[in-house]
């Protein structure tokens, strides 16, 4: 017997034929997870095989260029509020763990989190204003309040002005985390640090910020029509981002043991924290980490075998690399990795 | 419980000396399917924008199942129950079908697992649900129409749904609308096309220059004098009305 117009339907009736295709995004998931974990479990293998102090290197600053992409992509590449003044979260991170240190005798590890936390806080603060902006002006924004502050900072005596801070000579230990001339403890710190960013962007992907964020991105008035409550997203992004950020800005500053507001606040910093991204795929769980994998040992490599005398050459390649490889995935190489939607489903 | 659904009291919206809507009262009950016409520049889309909490209104109140919900923004009217549609078609380019649909369904269900739930059981209804997975950006005008109806509100505001769709795609989102209030779900739609709206509704709320002109069932309303000489004496005859069509 066919229904009525008239007839109110009960709800559970029409929608009696519910696909189950969670599981397909269930068994998605896990194989995003099992992989993380596999590449987790290799790289952390990677020095068993190396003695090179010079590799070393490379791998602890692509690891840490990848946790910060994957923060700056939280914020950036989520929720689509760019921001090309990272920096000064990073800086935050850097001079907070730095001080602490050398002014009060306060062990680094305390020092991240500090520094993690006042960074969310100043982030918070600066997005009350900001996020009113649109587009451009806010990304506008975020570089003049980036290299407001690092000015700031460069006449600031207590904070080692331009003179820059160096951090003193320790008895190697994981408290005061120095190590002497190893460098296979910090690899295994900032490895931790990449796994923990990308394990909060993977969680982030299925809960209620990620979509949210991502609407937010797409059209923040249609999100707004659909209960999104959209300065309020941006303000959770902006912190969480943040806190990473400068955690990852402690770390820096105890690995190379001396900043000054050139080396951890100026904007190429912050256009380094988003090449990554942008190169492996913006608002990607894949993008930065890959971007920062190619990006970094490619910037060293050319700096190492073309630099030096040649005034730039290892740039113009750099540069030119990196051209080629927009232009030849404008959407980023992550976007190598995903199959075509529905074409999964056996 | 109340019998009225949405409730408008003599609210009015100026734009510096301009009332784009000007003390405008009427009430929807619970499941009720009402149009709302006028003009071009009769303040149907403002009068939108303050039921959806997009704009505020000077003065007046507007009550949603009893509650006032006059200065409250547009997402905590959502939270309540309240739905729009754009008139430009809005959509989540960068995400599936289905992920658009959960972002709506997550400011009821808190819990992703069951928005997502949700949203399967929404696109199976307004017959999106093959393509789920495809990216929004994707879909044709007429299946981006259905995606923004594709939630379950108490009252669902339908800006124009029907503009630039062929005459057989119009006739399913005929039948989707009814499909919609058959669920129970209060409509307020503007339309443009009188032979769509005509049949469709239960009543019609006529506006002109921000007033309400009349208000009543259709084919009352289309003989009313008034509403000729305003709106649709346009076309009909060239004895009334303001301006000759252009």
């Amino acid at each position: 017997m066919a229904p009525r117009l008239s007839d109110p339907a009960p709800i559970d009736a029409i929608s009696g034929s519910a696909p189950v295709g969670g599981s397909a995004f269930r068994r998605r998931r896990r194989g995003e997870f099992v992989a993380a974990a596999a590449i987790l479990l290799a790289a952390a293998a990677l020095p068993l095989g190396i003695d090179s102090v010079y590799v070393e290197n490379i791998l602890v600053l692509t690891l840490m260029y990848a946790a910060l992409s994957q923060s700056w992509n939280i914020l950036c590449g989520y929720c689509g509020q760019i921001s090309l003044g990272h920096a000064l979260y990073f800086g935050i991170g850097a001079y907070a763990t730095t001080l602490l240190l050398v002014k009060f005798g306060i062990p680094p590890w305390f020092g991240f989190v500090a520094g993690g936390i006042l960074a969310a806080l100043v982030a918070l603060a600066l997005g009350y204003p900001c996020f009113r902006l649109k587009g451009h002006y806010y990304t506008i924004a975020t570089i003049v309040i980036a290299e407001i502050a690092s000015i700031l900072v460069l006449n600031w005596p207590w904070a080692g002005a331009a003179m820059g801070i160096q951090i003193p000579y320790a008895q190697p230990s994981w408290l005061a985390f120095q190590f002497g001339r190893s460098k296979i403890p910090y690899f295994y710190f900032v490895l931790a640090l990449a796994a923990v960013t990308w394990l909060a962007t993977w969680l982030i992907e299925d809960s209620k910020w990620g979509y949210w964020w991502r609407a937010v991105k797409d059209d923040p008035d249609a999100a707004e029509s659909l209960g999104v409550v959209v300065f309020r997203s941006k303000m959770a992004a902006a912190a969480l981002s943040a806190f990473f950020t400068a955690v990852a800005g402690g770390f820096y500053a105890e690995f190379v043991s001396y900043i000054d507001p050139d080396s951890v606040m100026n904007l190429q910093l912050s256009l380094l924290m988003a090449l990554p991204a942008v190169l492996g795929g913006i608002g990607t769980l894949w993008g930065p980490a890959l971007g920062a994998a190619i990006i970094v040992p490619l910037s060293e490599l050319t700096r190492s075998y073309i630099g030096g005398s040649g005034k730039g050459t290892d740039l113009i390649v750099y540069g030119a690399l990196v051209m080629v490889i927009v232009l030849l995935r404008p959407e980023g190489l992550a976007s190598l990795l995903r199959r075509r939607p529905g074409a999964a489903v056996p | 419980m109340s019998e009225t659904l949405l409730e408008l009291r003599g609210v009015t919206r100026r734009f510096g000396g301009l009332a784009a809507t000007d003390d405008v009262s009427f009430a929807l009950a619970p499941g009720e399917l009402v149009g709302l016409i006028g003009p071009n520049g009769a303040g149907k889309s403002t009068l939108f924008n303050l039921i959806a909490g997009a704009l505020l209104p000077s003065a007046g109140t507007i009550r949603f199942e009893g509650e006032d919900v006059t200065a409250l923004p547009a997402p905590a009217r959502c939270a309540r129950g309240i739905a729009r549609t754009f008139q430009v078609v809005r959509s989540f380019d960068s995400m599936s079908v289905l992920e658009n649909v959960v972002v709506g369904a997550l400011a009821r269900v808190a819990n992703p697992r069951a928005a997502r739930h949700k949203a399967h059981e929404i696109l199976d209804f307004v017959e999106l649900a093959s393509r789920a997975e495809r990216p929004a950006g994707e879909l044709t005008m007429a299946d981006k129409r259905r995606l923004e109806v594709a939630r379950e509100p108490r009252l669902l505001l339908l800006d124009e749904v029907m503009t630039g769709l062929t005459p057989s795609e119009a006739q399913r989102g005929i039948d989707l609308v009814r499909a919609i209030r058959k669920r129970g779900i209060a409509i307020l739609m503007v339309e443009h096309v009188m032979e769509i709206v005509m049949p469709l509704v239960d009543r019609a709320i006529v506006l002109d220059l921000g007033r309400v002109l009349a208000s009543g069932r259709p084919d009352a309303l289309v003989r009313d004098p008034a509403v000729i000489g305003a709106y649709l004496g346009q076309r009909r005859s060239s004895s009334v009305g303001h301006a000759p069509g252009a």
